[in-house]
């Protein structure tokens, strides 16, 4: 009876772990055919049928990548905005959620719900009144319409470090006052070193979403210049140039760097979403 | 709410015994003035922001969505032309409204459906759960034009991966992109992998439902299902309510891989809402009536909202007061 049952959770396990395993290589197949025909060469683009595993090896693609595109400008513009990008809205964000997770002052609940409103705002909705502002401050092929608004505080981010910073004891804060520290002091001393889970959170999806960003840049950037990465890669395929190869190689570039930052940060990026409260 | 309010309470009647050396500039303001104004200045800078670049253009926008503008040239006020224009029947607005409809109710049950059957199968107790976690999420990280070329490339009718595959149960090809009765569908197969984000919620979810729910199940003799539909389905309610409008709001706005697999064809079958507006906007730069059609999608998006929030009371269960976030 016993070994039977043990028998049975046996069979029930192995069965449940395959599901996961076929539900993995599933989900992993576009992320593996990038890295297979990036190192593939450019014979095996179109050959049909086509080898689902590797069997030649050929940096030919990288080589046509970097040479026949600008792709180094590419990568260099999208790393100034993105450091930019990371440092500006993951301090300004928390100083801004410190105001709504600790003072006091009248409308706070009604500008707090403004913020969590703005997170819904779709993209499309506010880009074309962003569209015309910025056009009209002349910050076309800038990279000021990527930055700035970041620069105020991104209202998701404000949303993840009020959750955390509310989950503190205020009476780390009372020691400070009575120290006679300032609000900012406060802040600073006292809640920074104790806010590293949620600003490591922040930096994770703020590197991983500017370093994507790709609408705006198509919006914004039209001199090659200015292109960043994922420009770079959206212009190789054009109705008059198809260098696929290309494609593949500086994309599995371009994937490895969030893959990369995803493994290495995953504890702060999961963590993150179950302690900003949304987890019901 | 109330606990903080207690708090601050207790806060302002430490604040008031001390003498306060940090507050000499507002000195001869009262404490409880101080505070609000510091409040203020800690949230200034998201308010200028909201300022700035949500709520300032898009007032702009709104009037300008009442005049006919071609991109800083000839701005005339037309009244409420660019509306008319969205509700002709013959026009294209409507039509990519009803397209954009069709997609987003194929697209939220299938990413709602299966991002909480993967989260099911990652909270169950085997091993591999945590890294398959990650690898999973994987494809949510790649960019719009990284991951719209990748899927343009693999639906190849004559050389794609997918057409290989179905090869071996003797089925295709199949032009996934170039048959304008396919195309709408293939789009939304590529949505199935971009669940990493409602899939995570659905995992903390999971895993926040007492262990102790399940272990009285089995001694009552109930099966894996009903637990399912008994515990864990009620449990989770309030994350299913979340994901939805999450996921809605998404894909409306779905336009990157639009621009880069399709282009809103063949024949007009992936021609979206947000595609048109993307073409009038910035191709045709009409931005008298994009700025109409942002609004109108607007409505769109915050009734639908509504509707599932107002239907919510029916069906999500809460633990707690506290839980009622939105």
């Amino acid at each position: 009876m016993l070994i039977n049952k043990n028998i049975s959770t046996i069979v029930y396990k192995t069965a449940i772990f395959l599901l996961l395993v076929v539900t993995v290589v599933i989900f992993l197949l576009p992320v593996y055919w990038v890295f297979i025909k990036a190192i593939n060469g450019p014979i095996a683009i179109f050959k049909y049928p086509p080898d689902l595993f590797p069997k030649r090896f050929s940096l030919e693609n990288f080589r046509r990548g970097f040479q026949d595109f600008d792709t180094i400008t590419g990568f260099v513009n999208t790393l100034k905005i993105v450091t930019i990008n990371i440092a500006g809205t993951t301090i300004v964000s928390a100083i801004v959620a410190y105001g709504f997770a600790r003072m006091d002052f009248p409308g706070r609940n009604i500008f707090f719900i403004i913020v969590i409103a703005s997170i819904l705002i779709p993209w499309d909705v506010k880009v074309i009144p962003q569209f015309m502002e910025f056009s009209y401050l002349g910050w076309t092929n800038t990279f000021l319409p990527l930055i700035v608004p970041m620069m105020f505080g991104f209202p998701f981010y404000i949303f993840v470090f009020r959750q955390f910073i509310i989950q503190i004891p205020y009476e780390l804060d009372e020691a400070g006052i009575i120290d006679g520290c300032s609000r900012l002091g406060i802040f600073f001393r006292i809640l920074l070193p104790l806010l590293k889970p949620p600003i490591l959170t922040v930096m994770v999806y703020e590197f991983v979403r500017s370093w994507n960003d790709f609408l705006d840049p198509l919006i914004y950037l039209s001199k090659m210049s200015k292109y960043t990465l994922s420009l770079t890669i959206y212009y190789m395929i054009t109705p008059f140039q198809m260098d696929w190869g290309a494609v593949m190689a500086i994309s599995s570039l371009a994937v490895l760097f969030p893959v990369l930052v995803f493994f290495l940060m995953q504890k702060y990026l999961f963590g993150g979403l179950s302690f900003s409260g949304l987890k019901g | 709410m109330c606990y903080r309010s207690g708090l601050s309470d207790k806060r302002t009647g430490l604040v008031s015994r001390m003498n306060t050396r940090g507050y000499n500039l507002m000195s001869h303001y009262s404490i409880k003035a101080q505070e609000r104004i510091s409040g203020y200045l800690f949230i200034l800078p998201w308010f200028l922001g909201f300022l700035f670049f949500y709520s300032g253009p898009m007032l702009f926008s709104f009037i300008v969505s009442f005049c006919n503008w071609d991109y800083f040239k000839n701005l005339t006020f037309i009244g409420l032309d660019n509306y008319f224009r969205i509700f002709d029947p013959a026009g294209y607005a409507l039509p990519a409204m009803g397209r954009t409809l069709k997609f987003v109710f194929l697209e939220v049950p299938l990413q709602l459906v299966i991002s909480l059957m993967v989260a099911m199968l990652l909270t169950r107790r085997i091993p591999g759960t945590r890294v398959s976690r990650t690898l999973i999420y994987l494809p949510a990280v790649m960019s719009g034009a990284v991951g719209g070329l990748i899927w343009r490339y693999m639906f190849n009718t004559q050389t794609g991966l997918f057409n290989y595959l179905l090869s071996f149960i003797n089925v295709g090809p199949i032009a996934w992109i170039e048959n304008p009765d396919i195309a709408l569908y293939s789009i939304v197969l590529t949505g199935i992998w971009a669940i990493g984000q409602p899939m995570i919620l659905f995992i903390a979810a999971i895993q926040g439902v007492p262990k102790t729910y399940y272990e009285v199940a089995e001694v009552d003799g109930a099966s894996k299902f009903s637990q399912f539909r008994h515990i864990t389905l009620p449990m989770i309610t309030p994350t299913i309510l979340i994901n939805t409008i999450i996921i809605l709001i998404l894909q409306f706005q779905m336009l990157a891989p639009i621009i880069v697999i399709t282009s809103g064809g063949p024949a007009k079958s992936t021609y979206l809402f947000s595609y048109l507006e993307y073409e009038n906007a910035f191709k045709f730069l009409k931005m008298g009536y994009a700025s109409a059609l942002s609004w109108f999608m607007f409505v769109v998006i915050l009734f639908l909202t509504l509707v599932i929030l107002k239907s919510s009371k029916r069906w999500v269960f809460y633990q707690s007061e506290k839980g009622k976030m939105l």
